[in-house]
Order: C-alpha cells, then sequence, then structure tokens
C-alpha cells in the first residue's frame, strides 16, 4: 500500500513537470513538410506568415475596389510595415508572401520606384542617358515610370495573455493590413488576421 | 445560361473563345485547351456532418466585383450535446475555371475554425483569382 502511495505520489510530481504542447489557431500550424511531426512554436513560423498572408489577400479580393475601375492593374507602392511583437522578425515574411498571391491574381502589381521597397535600380537607370558609355537607344527614357495607384501597409502586433494560475500563457498576434487609394486617400480594403498560440508559461516565447 | 452553355461547347469544338456571362453582367471569354468539365460548379466532399459538425446551406456565390466564393455555415450537433468536446473543423476549396483547370493560387492553405458545443458558423472562402468559376469544399473534423 505504501509503495502504491509512492508511485501514485511519484507519476503525480511527473506529470506536474511535463509541459504541455504549444497549440495554435492557424490550421496550418501542424502541417509538416520534413516528413517529421511539425514544431508548434510560441513564436511566428512560416506557416503563420503563410496562413496570414492568404487570409489578408482574400480579405482584400471580397473588397468590392479590388477591380480597378475601367480595367487594368492597380498599381501597389509598399509602405511601412510596423513590427511591434517581442521577436525579431523581419516583416518581409509576411509582405512577400502578400505580394506574391496578389501579384497572381492578375488584379495587382506592385512598384520598385517608390515606397519602402524602392530600389536605386530605376533613378540610377536615368543617369545612364548621361554616359558615353551607354547606348542612347538602350537607356531608360524619362516621363515612363507608372506612378502607385495604392499603397499597402499595415503591422503585425502581439499581446501575452498569463493565467490566473500562472500555469499557461497564451500569445494573440494580429496581421493588420490596409491598403490606402491615392487619388481619394480612402481606404479601400482592409484585413485583420488573428492566430493564438497557447502554451506552457514554463516555455519562453522569446 | 444553358444556351450560352452550348454555345460555348459549340464554338470549343470549333476551336474559338468561348463566352460566358458572370452574375455581374460583364461577358468574359475564355479559350479551352480541353472539353468543358461537366461537373455541377460546386462539389461538395463532407466527413464533417458524420463527425458531429454539420455541414449547412453550401453555395457558391458571386461577390459584386466579379468574384467567386464560397458561403457555408457549421452547426454542431444535437446529438453530441451535453457533450463538452470542442470540434476542430477543417476545410479546404479547391477552384478550377470554367474549363476545368486548376486555380493555383492561395490551393495550399488548409482554413478552419473550433466549434463549441451548441454553436454555428457561417463562413465564407473568396476565390484568389478572377478567372475561378468551379469549386471542391472538402470539409472534416481533425482529431487532434
Amino acid at each position: 500500500m505504501k509503495k502504491l502511495a509512492v508511485i501514485v505520489l511519484a507519476a503525480t510530481a511527473l506529470a506536474g513537470c511535463q509541459t504541455i504542447p504549444v497549440t495554435s489557431s492557424n490550421p496550418n500550424a501542424e502541417m509538416s513538410r520534413t516528413g517529421q511531426p511539425a514544431l508548434v512554436s510560441f513564436g511566428l513560423q512560416n506557416t503563420d506568415f503563410e496562413y496570414a498572408a492568404n487570409k489578408a489577400v482574400q480579405e482584400f479580393l471580397e473588397s468590392p475596389f479590388s477591380k480597378k475601375p475601367g480595367g487594368g492593374r492597380w498599381v501597389v507602392q509598399m509602405g511601412e510595415v510596423v513590427n511591434d511583437t517581442t521577436f525579431r522578425i523581419d516583416t518581409a515574411s509576411m509582405t512577400s508572401r502578400m505580394k506574391i498571391a496578389m501579384t497572381k491574381t492578375g488584379q495587382f502589381i506592385f512598384t520598385g520606384a517608390t515606397g519602402r521597397e524602392r530600389t536605386d535600380f530605376v533613378a540610377d537607370s536615368r543617369q545612364l542617358s548621361q554616359s558615353k558609355l551607354f547606348d542612347k537607344k538602350t537607356v531608360a527614357r524619362s516621363g515612363t515610370v507608372i506612378a502607385p495607384d495604392l499603397e499597402m501597409s499595415g503591422g503585425i502586433r502581439q499581446r501575452t495573455v498569463v493565467g490566473a494560475d500562472q500555469r499557461q500563457q497564451q500569445l494573440e498576434y494580429e496581421f493588420d493590413f490596409r491598403v490606402v487609394e491615392r487619388d481619394t486617400g480612402l481606404e479601400i480594403f482592409q484585413s485583420f488576421i488573428p492566430i493564438e498560440k497557447l502554451g506552457s508559461n514554463k516555455s519562453f516565447a522569446w | 445560361m444553358k444556351a450560352i452553355g452550348i454555345l460555348s461547347a459549340a464554338a470549343i469544338l470549333a476551336g474559338l473563345p468561348a463566352a460566358a456571362m458572370a452574375q455581374s453582367g460583364s461577358l468574359r471569354v475564355y479559350t479551352c485547351d480541353t472539353t468543358i468539365s461537366s461537373q455541377p460548379p460546386l462539389r461538395i466532399e463532407d466527413e464533417s456532418s458524420l463527425a458531429g459538425a454539420i455541414l449547412e446551406d453550401p453555395s457558391l456565390i458571386t461577390l459584386p466585383n466579379g468574384m467567386k466564393a464560397v458561403q457555408f455555415s457549421v452547426r454542431y450537433a444535437k446529438r453530441l450535446l451535453p457533450s463538452s468536446r470542442i470540434l476542430k473543423v477543417r476545410y479546404t476549396v479547391d477552384w478550377t475555371d470554367d474549363c476545368g483547370r486548376r486555380v493555383t493560387n492561395g490551393a495550399r492553405t488548409v482554413d478552419g475554425l473550433i466549434l463549441n458545443p451548441g454553436q454555428y458558423q457561417t463562413v465564407q472562402s473568396t476565390a484568389m483569382h478572377a478567372d475561378a468559376a468551379r469549386a471542391v469544399l472538402r470539409i472534416y473534423v481533425s482529431d487532434n
């Protein structure tokens, strides 16, 4: 009887030490590309960015403004995307996926001439006409760059909620994006994608 | 609509572009390199209803901007009550154009919802390409 009590006590103590696995509200969180069971962590993972990007683009496409009046593609410039989380993340993990999905819809095209993702290539190419090295017929002409119609910007936010018993914590992420139209200044698309992750308070999220 | 379908099939057989009238009223012209799919516009593979998440009123709609979307509702089955089991419902929507060609943009994403006892939820899943015209909704309840 005494032995049984010891075993039960030990088992209870060990069960207490067991870490609670992290569960995510992202339906793709447990999908693995490695052939091994997927790792789900408190941090933001590839599957989170993929899921949020696809959902965000879907929400944009539901807008009555997703098709450009008069036809053609909207020219979009990337604005600022704020990382307001405790993690050092490159927001391009999110925006690149959104840009790919939006471009594939055939309704949007992104510009490299203006905005946060502006490349010097466009402006520098105009300088080449002043050099004797280059064939004038092959250099970029002035007045050919297409101005953006829209700007996409947003932010990734995080909140941490700890249970009253200090055993569990929940990390709440918000992927908040908006698109503003140049002429009217109106915000024509919005998307707000939440992802929640729940796990042991003993696991550090950062 | 039937007449347009016959005309489209005839036009394809003749090697000419076919025309389809979207619900928005705009004329869409497309060329099929295969015969037109004979499948209904919305097909459903429902494995969730038997597992307790009852699929209700699935329909294929056209949004005011001409994009297609699948709408459906999921209801927690009364027969499971008074259970405290939370159901993890997962679904995918695969889109094809009028010719039956797959629309791959956004195709790899599994979506989902959590259904608590007694709960009812409505979902809309929008196609990620303007050519998407037909959909296959696969819905199931995840065990883990």
